[in-house]
């Protein structure tokens, strides 16, 4: 193929929309010509900054829960990819990949399923967990509860998100918040619920370095119904469900 | 900074600003840090194009998945072949390639003229001194440049890039010869190229697609 051909394609060539055997004519020729390749780069950087331009028009905007379960990848298993340690790393960045499944979709059931056979134990919930965690989160009948901050103003907790998974049928409870600041020495975060007008605290929630925590704890019975269900710290909301009253404010951390 | 914060691609807390490539480098070292920070700078633009090619239904998952890709292969990124953004714009069509391929064509299609219609109907970002020569006022100069395309042309580029369809699935779709279909993206793609142009060109780097 002719340069002048060649350079007519490039562009349709960066986004790639020619056929095999036009790309591999292009690639051919690209070798032996600096004048293409460096309309080439000039046209992959185009196309490497389509979605960008996209973004900058597009009304759509990111929801803050949507990092819970993307940044627990890191926050779970932060030397998933540590050269020269190969076992360690494999599980771990199993167990990565599966937290990151086990909170973000319902639709990933099979992989899932295959994730768990092959994780060994580990992390912050041994394997017996994981599947507890696993079945609550996969079912269909699971009712989520979303927790936002008790005061949406408070600077320390703007992005501070939660989610609380519960079935109908099982006694399991998986609690899971994301960035929420370090509490201060000696004082904790814990969750609280509220059943039958009694209200008890389900467990502490240690955060890691990201503001990441998740317990997973029994209820006292099966298809457990919280009327209410919040995070404390010392006693005080400040991530709360859609029908708990707000707190009394919310703490310095 | 907000995960929707539109400036994330290049703000940050006061500080030197580490570039892509080495959060990339620290992110395949399984630096958490690393890999949040590259999480706010791209999310934004990873769940908007999920969110229009795929629907709002799938756009979460989608963009969640993009990101553990991120995270499991950060240690086969080489930055002497190629940009950050470009091997993440690569990992993150391909997979979007994946999930179009189970849509129907006509589906597709019409995710692109919507997105087409969107670029071409929104209200032009205006130019930012305080961001001049930054990646995000490329965008906003691209935008900018979509916007003054022929609609035959944008329609032709944004099915071919967002909604993934061949040669012959646009020319079928719009009724066209496939030679029209790469007459048009050439065109298209001079444009904006020149639109990019005043700047100095990446350097070259190998060809990595």
């Amino acid at each position: 193929m002719e340069h002048a051909e060649v350079r007519e394609l490039l562009g349709a060539y960066a986004l790639g929309l020619l056929d095999h055997g036009e790309a591999r004519a292009v690639e051919q020729h690209l070798p032996a010509c600096a004048e293409c390749r460096a309309a080439l780069a000039r046209s992959r950087e185009v196309a490497d900054l389509l979605p960008d331009a996209l973004a900058e028009v597009s009304p759509v905007r990111v929801h803050p829960a949507l990092a819970q379960p993307v940044l627990a990848t890191a926050a779970l298993a932060p030397a998933a990819h540590q050269p020269r340690r190969l076992r360690p790393p494999l599980w771990r960045a199993t167990v990565a990949a599966l937290f990151v499944l086990l909170v973000a979709s319902t639709t990933w059931a099979i992989v899932l399923d295959r994730a768990l056979t092959v994780a060994r134990p580990g992390g912050s919930l041994d394997a017996a967990q994981q599947r507890r965690a696993l079945d609550l989160v996969d079912s269909a009948t699971t009712v989520r509860q979303a927790l936002r901050p008790a005061e949406p103003g408070a600077p320390a907790y703007r992005q501070a998100t939660g989610t609380l998974w519960t079935s109908p049928s099982g006694d399991d409870v998986l609690a899971v918040v994301n960035h929420l600041p370090p509490a201060p020495a000696g004082r904790h975060y814990e969750l609280t619920v509220t059943a039958d007008g009694r209200t008890t605290v389900a467990g502490r929630l240690e955060l890691d370095g990201s503001g990441f925590a998740m317990l997973l704890f029994k209820a006292d019975r099966r298809g457990p119904m919280y009327q209410s269900c919040m995070v404390t710290l010392d006693g005080v909301p400040v991530l709360v469900d859609a029908v708990s009253p707000a707190g009394a404010g919310s703490p310095t951390p | 900074m907000g995960v929707e914060d539109p400036s994330a691609f290049s703000a940050g807390p006061p500080g030197p600003v580490v570039d892509d490539e080495a959060l990339a480098a620290r992110v395949a070292g399984g630096d958490a840090d690393a890999f949040r920070a590259l999480y706010h700078r791209y999310v934004r633009r990873t769940y908007t194009w999920c969110a229009h090619v795929l629907g709002p239904g799938r756009a979460e998952d989608a963009c969640q998945e993009v990101f553990l890709l991120l995270w499991q292969h950060a240690g086969r990124f080489d930055p002497a072949r190629a940009s950050f953004a470009s091997w993440f714009t690569s990992i993150t069509r391909n997979h979007l390639g994946h999930e179009l391929r189970h849509l129907r064509v006509r589906r597709r299609r019409d995710a692109g003229f919507a997105i087409s219609e969107l670029l071409e109907t929104a209200a032009a970002p205006d130019p930012d001194p305080a961001e001049a020569a930054c990646r995000r006022e490329d965008a906003r100069a691209l935008a900018r440049a979509l916007r003054a395309l022929p609609e035959e042309q944008r329609r032709v580029l944004v099915l071919a890039y967002f909604a993934g369809l061949s040669q012959s699935q646009i020319a079928r779709s719009l009724r066209l010869p496939a030679g029209t279909v790469k007459k048009r993206v050439s065109l298209a793609m001079r444009k904006l190229r020149a639109a990019l142009g005043a700047r100095p060109a990446e350097p070259a780097r190998e060809a990595v697609r």
